[in-house]
């Protein structure tokens, strides 16, 4: 009993034995037991409900931000990120502009509405835009896309009803014309669809910081003027240029002649959107002598000053190989590549043999794309199989077409001490070790050096000469190839200039299509006559951009570490023989300047 | 004592609730400036935007240097235009004396080398005059007529009493032999300057016999502002 719990009412006592539960009893049972269930279930149920209602309103994150943010103070209010140069000079945006539209329907006056807008939008058609305006079918009809601020301004305080505005964005080239074959263009979804637009899509769309080339503005400007000069002066049918960092492998400027408006790319000549510095191959000519003579130095077998036969051409086949100025005799390595001596350059590479020569071109990247950033990356041709007749023309730079960006890095490497980088057009974080391969020793590096200072002081490059500047180079004529011949008066003719010579740090390449001779040249349109008196125009113009300091050209230290002589030597013998190529140096400089058109 | 404690409740949920309500209109207040603040951030960042766009387009060196051949008298800068640092003179001190014998006896042997070239063969004598000159100093001279100062800059730094004759002989005529053949030619009035400036100048220290001084900032001015 006294475990009864409190109020439990004693009084209740169970139905005796004798008498039996009713019916009455047994239904109330049940239904009270039914009742038990259906609460339970009711119970379960919006205890559920309970529990999902506190879970979605206290611990789970809603529909509705619990917390406003504020607005990121850098972010650009664009979805494709800009493109800079290398000083943070815009080269393309994307602006936000607004188009207009309207709803036909919602118009009730349309004589009046076109009326009001053809008065802020003087460009529109009235009946054009009537016309438009009166198709009650329509809901939607565009009346002017990517509308600037002001005449968005304008339309606003109309304050029509039935016209509203989209927000739309749209890609902005600040420096239009002079990037354009750079930077590319994207359609109107403002996808990439040419060079860094293209190619750095994803990178574009995904990271709203800018991206920063390795292009100056200031250099792209430089080189496009003079390049635009020369095309206008011997009446070529396009130019390229390239301004490269030897020591990084950064591309400084590139210009391909003739270039478009990017913000309307459409309905060109192909002509016009073909880049000549990275998509074009050619057959470079004699600037690949440049490359023959590092072979031959670089194998050890050869010194500069050993003797080559160039007394008369070779003959292979049906062919002969003759120099364009022959010497008619031996010629010392020195004075093949001063020359530009085909006989001699052949001999050099007969020498090295046709494995070795394949091998070397390889090695500089002759046989595949260039690798730089842009879609637009030519494939070499190169000769399958690599024969003894290929690679005799190869020495001399036919045989084999490559892009001048191949020319120009793999020309880096043979004067910035033998590291060949990797050319690039994105910027380079000054503090990274720039990465590279060893392709030829320094000292034939510092031969090359001295063979490229040889050529504008006293071979076929005179006027390419920039005073201070210490410029050195190589000049290449190449005749045009039309079908299976060869053409005579279609030429390209190119020159690969470096300064300064003592310490290279910036390689220009003028490459100039089909120039025509002129009074001025005596008819001439050689690499020596077109390309170099401009690529020592733009040297003189860039060299003080590019913080180079001007030097005495015939101070010592830098006559040691660029003179050579035809014989090969590089010692400057004591005083007697010593005017004499420094006597030439100076006074051979001036008036081959002055002879050439600046 | 049932009663006031229910009516401590009850008070502290109605002040309970008063609060809370004026929090969440406060807070909603403050959202709703955020809102507005946000925008205004998006359209000022959007006017940037355009403004940065518009500056680029403004500063496109094709359009600068049309406006700086119109309105300015500057032209590209060029390699004689460079000094080196040493070349730079520092504060003149005055000093009173200089002992003419020294400078002189190294000047009249230097003096008429770069001269004569520059009527008959330009290059070839002097070239050859300047190399022992500027291999004496033993440091590298970085810019070409850098090299002939240091030769004299070793005579001690002296004042700008008399117009140092010898050097801003000198130093015109490089620039005018070698960098600007053809401004000379295109320009009738610019061209005597140069030449006729040293010619003047040069027989006053013959004849007075003043031993010429070494004033490095007139070589600084003959050459930054020889071809104008």
């Amino acid at each position: 009993m006294t475990l009864q719990p409190p109020g439990y009412d004693n009084a209740y006592t169970p139905p005796p034995v004798s008498q039996p539960r009713t019916s009455l009893a047994v239904a109330l049972e049940q239904s009270r037991n039914r009742l038990m269930v259906t609460a339970a279930m009711v119970a379960l149920v919006f205890s559920a409900i309970g529990v999902k209602l506190v879970d979605a309103t206290l611990f789970s994150r809603a529909a509705e931000p619990r917390q406003r943010l504020a607005a990121e103070v850098d972010a650009p209010p664009v979805n494709r990120a800009d493109i800079v140069d290398r000083n943070g000079n815009l080269l393309a945006t994307s602006l936000t502009t607004q188009s207009l539209y309207a709803d036909p329907k919602l118009i009730s006056r349309p004589d009046e509405v076109a009326r009001k807008l053809t008065q802020v939008l003087p460009e529109l058609d009235y009946k054009d835009l009537l016309g438009k305006l009166s198709d009650e079918k329509k809901r939607f009809v565009w009346i002017k896309r990517n509308m600037p601020p002001k005449q968005q301004a304008a339309v606003h305080r109309l304050g029509l009803p039935g016209v509203y505005f989209e927000r739309e964005e749209r890609r902005f080239y600040p420096a239009s014309n002079l990037t354009s074959h750079i930077v590319g263009f994207t359609g109107v979804d403002n996808n990439g669809l040419a060079g860094m637009e293209q190619s750095q899509n994803k990178r574009l769309t995904n990271d709203p910081h800018p991206l920063q080339l390795s292009i100056d503005l200031r250099l792209q400007h430089i080189l496009k003027k003079e390049l635009q000069a020369t095309v206008e002066e011997f009446n070529a049918i396009g130019a390229a240029g390239v301004v490269y960092d030897v020591r990084t492998g950064e591309v400084m400027a590139m210009v391909s002649l003739p270039d478009f408006d990017p913000h309307d790319p459409t309905g060109l000549d192909p002509d016009t959107l073909f880049n000549r510095a990275t998509l074009g191959v050619y057959e470079m000519g004699s600037t690949f002598k440049i490359f023959n003579t590092a072979m031959a130095l670089d194998t050890g077998k050869m010194r500069v000053s050993d003797y080559f036969d160039a007394s008369k051409g070779i003959s292979i086949g049906r062919f002969t190989i003759s120099d364009y100025h022959n010497m008619h005799r031996a010629l010392t390595m020195a004075e093949v590549f001063q020359h530009s001596s085909n006989i001699g350059s052949v001999r050099m590479a007969m020498q090295v043999g046709v494995p070795g020569q394949k091998a070397f071109m390889t090695k500089l990247g002759f046989t595949r794309p260039t690798g730089l950033e842009l879609p637009e990356n030519g494939w070499p041709l190169v000769p399958n199989p690599w024969r003894e007749i290929n690679a005799m023309t190869i020495s001399f730079g036919h045989g084999i077409s490559v892009s001048p960006m191949h020319t120009v890095a793999a020309a880096a490497a043979m004067i910035n001490g033998g590291v060949m980088h990797q050319p690039t057009i994105l910027k380079r974080d000054p503090s990274l070790p720039v990465p590279g391969d060893q392709v030829v020793s320094p000292q034939t590096s510092d031969m090359m050096r001295r063979l490229f200072r040889f050529v504008v002081t006293e071979g076929t490059a005179k006027g390419a000469a920039a005073q201070g500047y210490v410029v050195g180079g190589k000049t290449g004529t190449a005749d045009k190839q039309k079908g299976r011949h060869y053409q005579k008066n279609s030429r390209m003719s190119s020159f690969l200039g470096a300064f300064p010579m003592h310490d290279p740090k910036y390689i220009v390449y003028v490459l100039v299509d089909e120039p025509k001779g002129t009074k001025k040249t005596y008819g001439f349109a050689t690499g020596g006559w077109v390309a170099a008196p401009t690529a020592g125009r733009i040297v003189r113009q860039i060299g003080p951009l590019l913080g180079v300091q001007p030097v005495n050209e015939t101070a010592p230290e830098i006559l040691n570490a660029t003179y050579i002589n035809s014989a090969g030597q590089t010692q400057i013998a004591p005083p007697q023989p010593v005017a004499q190529p420094k006597g030439s140096t100076v006074a051979s400089v001036p008036p081959a300047a002055g002879n050439k058109p600046r | 004592m049932k009663y006031k404690s229910a009516l401590f409740w009850g008070g502290l949920i109605a002040v309970a609730g008063v609060v809370t309500f004026q929090t969440s209109y406060e807070v909603q207040e403050l959202e709703e400036k955020l809102g507005s603040l946000n925008r205004k951030i998006m359209a000022e960042q959007e006017a940037i935007q355009i403004l940065k766009a518009e500056w680029s387009y403004l500063n496109d060196p094709m359009r600068l240097e049309n406006l700086s051949r119109q309105h300015l008298a500057l032209q590209p800068t060029e390699a004689r235009q460079f000094v080196a640092m040493d070349v730079v003179p520092m504060r003149p001190v005055p000093v009173p004396e200089v002992e003419p014998a020294p400078s002189l006896i190294p000047k009249p042997s230097v003096i008429p080398a770069p001269l004569p070239p520059m009527a008959s063969n330009p290059a070839k004598p002097a070239a050859g005059a300047i190399i022992p000159a500027s291999a004496t100093p033993a440091r590298p001279a970085p810019i070409k007529p850098s090299a002939i100062i240091p030769a004299s800059a070793k005579v001690p730094a002296l004042p700008a009493q008399a117009p140092a004759a010898a050097p801003v002989v000198k130093a015109p005529p490089p620039p005018v032999v070698t960098t600007k053949p053809t401004d000379i030619a295109a320009r009738p009035s610019a061209a005597p300057k140069p030449l006729t400036a040293p010619a003047a100048r040069q027989p006053q220290p013959a004849s007075n016999t003043v031993p010429p001084q070494h004033d490095s900032i007139g070589v600084l001015v003959a050459r930054l502002g020889a071809n104008r």
